[in-house]
């Protein structure tokens, strides 16, 4: 539900600015359409089974298992791309991932065994790394505001069809409801996709994936002042993993 | 203006053009972002991309 309302606010506050500017949306080919189509697609898709994957299993888990996408994302563009990554590459990637295993792993490390949510969350890495090959994709043809806004509205459609198909209550919630709604859609939806659309025009996804890792890394840091949160010592080294990996990655490939 | 300076001491400092040096902040704009809006709602670490 919140990913629905979520897209769907943003997707009428992208079509005012859409119209507003006279954005041209029209591609050079009809054919085209398909990639922010297929954007919009993965973005839904990896919200509802995320969303389905943490009623099963931990948010630790779940967010831990969604973040191997970069590794989706790698092995895609070197086995279909033919993107050349170097070992150095390799190496800051495993580095990055091993670092968020010891932040958010130590309940997957210490009982390795992968249940019905765990499954999901990988399922989900593989949506949200569709997202990140297909929008560098899809910028090479499409300005960051159009592309963000086809994304958006088709991620809403298909949402909206999964909470009407579930059965899922969308009216009569309460207002404070609805103002976090708003706040989600404004803050995290557009900024947060416009922003990364526009640096995925830019950069490569194999770069951008892997530093996307950064942010529940951040979180986990942010929330030691702002939540009153601790972290253990290994997990100050698994974020210094994280760091140091995102460098190398970046060093080799940006 | 301070922006296009600091735009064109990044872009010598690390050899990047302009475009890169603000895909870069776009990228940081995101991750803190989404790691702030996280933290506000006092929920789980991925609900928000």
């Amino acid at each position: 539900v919140t990913s629905f309302y979520r897209m769907g606010i943003a997707s009428v506050v992208m079509t005012a600015i859409v119209v507003q500017r006279r954005e041209k949306v029209r591609p050079a080919r009809w054919g085209l359409m398909l990639l922010p189509l297929a954007g919009g697609l993965f973005t839904a898709l990896d919200h509802s089974t995320w969303s389905t994957a943490i009623n099963y299993t931990n948010i630790a888990n779940a967010t831990l298992l969604n973040n191997i996408a970069p590794l989706w994302v790698a092995l895609v563009a070197v086995l279909f791309w033919r993107e050349r990554l170097r070992g150095l590459f390799w190496a800051g990637l495993a580095l990055a991932l091993s670092g968020a295993a010891i932040v958010f792993g130590m309940d997957l490390i210490h009982d390795p065994h992968l249940g019905r949510g765990d499954l999901l969350a990988i399922i989900s890495s593989l949506f949200y790394a569709g997202y990140f090959l297909v929008t560098q994709r899809g910028r090479l043809h499409f300005d960051v505001i159009p592309y963000v806004w086809l994304t958006t509205f088709v991620a809403a459609l298909f949402l909206l069809g999964v909470n009407l198909a579930a059965g899922h209550q969308l009216l009569g919630l309460p207002p404070q409801t609805y103002l976090m709604f708003l706040g989600v859609a404004l803050i995290s939806q557009i900024t947060g996709y416009f922003s990364l659309s526009y640096a995925l025009g830019h950069l490569p996804a194999s770069v951008v994936a892997p530093t996307m890792i950064l942010q529940p890394v951040l979180t986990a840091l942010l929330a030691i002042p702002l939540a009153g949160e601790l972290l253990s010592t290994s997990q100050w080294v698994g974020g210094a993993a994280v760091l140091f990996g995102i460098y190398i990655v970046n060093r080799v490939r940006g | 203006m301070i922006e296009p300076k600091l735009l064109s001491l990044r872009s010598r400092l690390l050899g990047w053009n302009r475009q890169t040096v603000l895909a870069y902040a776009a990228l940081a704009l995101c991750v803190l972002v989404l790691s702030l809006s996280v933290c506000s709602c006092a929920g789980p670490a991925r609900p928000v991309l």
